[in-house]
């Protein structure tokens, strides 16, 4: 495992070396962003930092969770209407991050009727609430309050990353319920990364499968759920170098810049909003579709039932991000072939995980494309 | 702030990022702060005891911490010959000198000492309750996993180093070709910017090899066994006092979870007998409205 050590001698004969004037220049440039950042930081407040601003009134709410209705900002085009659906690792405000970022806005100023559900903040006390809770029960509430609200018989569902798999499922035993079916950055083939050999790109998938069952049995059993710090951790090592230079180097060079500043500090809010993942959701996360792929297969049981991808009839719209580290695109093109509907499209958008919502072209397409193809399947 | 203490402080950033990055699950060091390599002595420094801890119950860890420090020795030399260089010679700014030591310290790929606030560190927190001595057994179980949380933070730590010591073998390679080609540094920021991106390649290369992903295993398990032995200890001191434990409470929120699913039920049912009536009784208006 040891590499053949450098030879430090020639290293040290070799390496060039700036001048005392060329580091003092820099070090008279490092002081100006300093003291640049420092009246940044002292002039920031909380309501400039503020996200998932657009406004919602909330509409249902059951233990935990809650159920929004955005407010149009702009003329209805009367579609049927739209369910946005997050993961339980990390939160829904990803996708209204700022005004001048944010796909829900995006989506309403295309006249869209548009609803979201927040899944709260589990604690150990719902160490036994389970993807069947979340699918079969709350999801399937959700759907029927805003299908009764709107005197429809269904609802367009949007799902992103673990949430599209929660649609996913949905769809599945409850075909006659979605009008359409949008995910985004969706893993369907847990194992599809070994398709894929980009550097840095599907770690999570390797280091889920590296564990035993046995051990995320007694992590959960000591824990009560999969802690999103742990989590967040783990997404973290993905960018190694880029973890430890974030807090410096790249915060440095946002500081000449108060909207780039402002951007960052917004990112890092939500980033820094993690909850804990039940326990029971986790194993099944973690045991039946990271390490046993159950959801591909065809495999996968919610609530006593076999959730069959083929069961999906209804138009299914599967966007991923090209660049994406978290999620690798074949682990989520690989639905193309499963599902029981030809009317399948993909959408491969530039940028990474969560570029594809925040980055500037990205989130332009992704709105309009959205928007666009719901409106063809009314 | 002048300039010096600028750059002094540029490089405490670097330091807590540093830090930062070690409460991940991939360099989850600092369980036990002060005794790991992180805390600045480095490895192979005294072991802190437990009452009625047995020699025997660290097995293997005397051997990790043996191939621990003799890659911290490794790594250390050289870091010291890169931040030396680096600086340049006959500059003597000791300010640059401390600053090129703590970007090009491996301590940063490894633990951060007092400030661990990442996952596994986090998860293996608890209540020592070192005063309850009555306890024996569960107080040897409970040595017995500290001992394997050491043991696997020694032996992945190991792990960590030999990445550190390739990365920096990488990066002085590439500035040896620079100098050859007659190219030096425009700026400290360009010289980052290389070992960066040589350290971020060699990282992920380590990430997704064995010896990483075994080693990180088995520190996640040792981090769980510890928690359930400081539980073990918890329940029975609950016990004691006739409070409840955590088994207890976990019982009770099972029961919970399961009538709110009785709950859901009974609603969803209710509300489709509702609907259902409702369309008797529309239907039925319908007829009556038809034949009359």
């Amino acid at each position: 495992m040891v590499e053949t050590a450098p030879d430090r001698k020639a290293a040290a004969a070799a390496l060039p070396s700036l001048t005392p004037a060329e580091m003092l220049a820099e070090v008279g440039e490092l002081g100006r962003r300093m003291s640049e950042g420092a009246r940044l930081f002292s002039e920031v407040r909380d309501a400039d930092v503020q996200i998932a601003t657009t406004p919602k009134d909330v509409v249902w709410r059951q233990d935990k969770v809650t159920l929004y209705r955005y407010r149009p900002l702009a003329e209805s085009k009367n579609l049927t209407p739209v369910l946005i659906v997050y993961g339980l690792i990390g939160r829904y405000t990803m996708a209204d991050l700022q005004e001048d970022r944010s796909l829900v806005r995006n989506l309403l100023n295309l006249g869209l009727d548009l609803y979201v559900v927040d899944w709260g903040n589990p604690s150990r006390a719902d160490r036994y609430v389970s993807i069947d809770d979340y699918v079969d029960g709350y999801l399937a509430d959700c759907v029927s309050f805003i299908a009764d609200a709107s005197n429809r018989e269904t609802v367009s569902l949007l799902g992103i990353c673990e949430g599209g798999v929660f649609t996913t499922c949905f769809a599945a035993l409850y075909p006659e319920r979605v009008n359409a079916m949008v995910l985004t950055i969706t893993p369907i083939d847990f194992h599809g990364d070994t398709r894929e050999s980009r550097a840095g790109h599907g770690f999570i998938n390797v280091w889920t499968r590296s564990l035993t069952h046995e051990d995320v049995d007694r992590l959960i059993e000591s824990q009560g759920s999969l802690p999103g710090a742990l989590m967040g951790s783990v997404f973290s090592m993905m960018t190694p170098m880029r973890t430890l230079t974030k807090y410096n180097l790249d915060l440095l060079d946002a500081l000449d810049d108060k909207k780039k500043f402002l951007n960052f500090l917004r990112m890092e809010k939500w980033i820094a909003d993690r909850p804990d993942h039940p326990g029971e959701a986790a194993k099944q996360w973690l045991k039946d579709l990271y390490q046993d792929n159950k959801l591909f297969e065809s495999r996968f049981e919610l609530g006593g039932r076999t959730v069959k991808l083929a069961d999906i009839t209804c138009p299914v719209l599967n966007v991923f991000a090209k660049d994406d580290h978290i999620i690798p695109p074949a682990t989520s093109q690989a639905l193309r072939d499963k599902v029981g509907t030809d009317d399948y499209t993909e959408l491969g958008l530039p940028g990474g995980h969560v570029g594809v919502f925040v980055g500037g072209r990205a989130q332009a397409l992704l709105g309009t494309g959205i928007a666009e193809w719901l409106e063809a399947r009314e | 702030m002048d300039q010096f203490d600028a750059f002094k402080a540029m490089g405490e950033f670097w330091a807590r990022a540093g830090t930062n990055f070690l409460g991940m699950p991939g360099t989850p060091f600092a369980q036990g702060a002060g005794q790991g390599v992180g805390q600045g002595a480095g490895p192979g420094q005294a072991m802190p005891t437990w009452p009625g801890l047995q020699p025997t119950d660290f097995a293997g860890l005397a051997d990790a911490q043996s191939a621990l420090a003799m890659s911290w020795a490794s790594a250390t030399a050289l870091s010291t010959t890169l931040a030396e260089t680096l600086r340049g010679s006959g500059t003597a700014d000791p300010t640059a000198t401390a600053v090129l030591a703590r970007i090009f310290d491996p301590k940063a790929w490894l633990g951060g000492g007092a400030e661990f606030d990442g996952g596994l560190s986090r998860m293996a927190e608890g209540p020592r309750l070192a005063d309850l001595w009555t306890m024996e057994r569960k107080l040897g179980a409970l040595s017995t996993a500290w001992g394997g949380l050491q043991r696997a933070q020694a032996e992945h730590n190991a792990v960590m180093l030999d990445g550190w010591t390739r990365a920096a073998g990488a990066f002085a390679k590439l500035v040896n070709e620079r100098t050859e080609r007659g190219e030096g540094f425009r700026s400290a920021r360009e010289m980052m910017s290389l070992w960066i991106e040589t350290a971020n390649t060699v990282l992920l290369d380590v990430q997704r090899s064995e010896a990483f992903l075994a080693s990180q295993r088995a520190m996640l398990k040792a981090t769980t066994d510890l928690r359930l032995a400081q539980q073990e200890i918890a329940a029975a001191t609950s016990e004691l006092y006739g409070q409840p434990s955590r088994v207890e409470m976990d019982d009770v929120h099972k029961g919970l979870t399961e009538l709110r699913r009785e709950v859901r039920a009974l609603r969803r049912a209710a509300a489709a007998a509702t609907k259902a009536e409702a369309k008797r009784s529309e239907a039925a208006s319908a007829r009556e409205n038809a034949d009359g």
